[in-house]
């Protein structure tokens, strides 16, 4: 699964650490979610997608090995 | 996210001390024969103190910590087994079932865990910000 969290970060202008603290994680969870290493909870997703005032599909999407 | 099954955070410093005190503690006789009370408190002090260091809460505990810590318990399962198979082998061939204490084998799964569950919460991302910074 790929994501474009970075960049909407990025479009923010936030840090990992501000995103981890509004969604209620670890900065580590954030960086791994970020570097792909670790696919977040439907909690965690729909909570990202929340605070970037998106859907889920914006960020997360699908890889053609899934 | 609500985080069960763990210890407060203090535990992993109570277990610590629990198992150097344990494993610290001198004692002649045989550690598995806990028909012996030194032997029996040895055992009970270091297996109940990697049990508060392996169970004991992160300082941020949430769905990240929780993954990484049922992966390095199966992780710590397979490598764990892996020994014991070695360890079954190498008391065939030198004919010697006594040579690794069971005190030893059953700490054995928790020390796995414990290395496995810290370097991949603490060690690599603190290695890896390192780098990055």
């Amino acid at each position: 699964m790929q994501n474009s969290i970075k960049v909407e970060r990025a479009r923010k202008d936030i840090t990992q650490e501000a995103l981890a603290q509004a969604v209620g994680v670890s900065r580590q969870t954030i960086i791994s979610v970020e570097s792909g290493k670790y696919i977040p909870s439907t909690i965690l997703a729909l909570k990202i997608a929340r605070f970037f005032h998106t859907n889920v599909e914006t960020i997360f999407t699908l890889d053609p090995k899934d | 996210m609500k985080v069960s099954m763990v210890f407060p955070r203090f535990f992993k410093w109570l277990g610590l001390l629990l198992f150097i005190l344990g494993a610290a503690i001198p004692y002649e006789g045989d550690v598995d024969d806990i028909t012996q009370p030194l032997g029996l408190l040895i055992q009970v002090a270091t297996f109940t103190g990697l049990l508060f260091m392996a169970g004991s809460r992160l300082k941020e505990e949430d769905e990240w910590s929780q993954h990484i810590r049922l992966n390095s318990i199966q992780w710590a399962l397979l490598v764990y087994m892996a020994i014991r198979i070695g360890m079954k082998a190498i008391a065939f061939y030198t004919r010697d079932p006594d040579w690794l204490p069971v005190s030893f084998q059953v700490n054995m799964l928790l020390i796995i865990f414990i290395v496995l569950f810290y370097s991949r919460t603490k060690l690599i991302p603190f290695l890896s910000r390192k780098h990055q910074e």
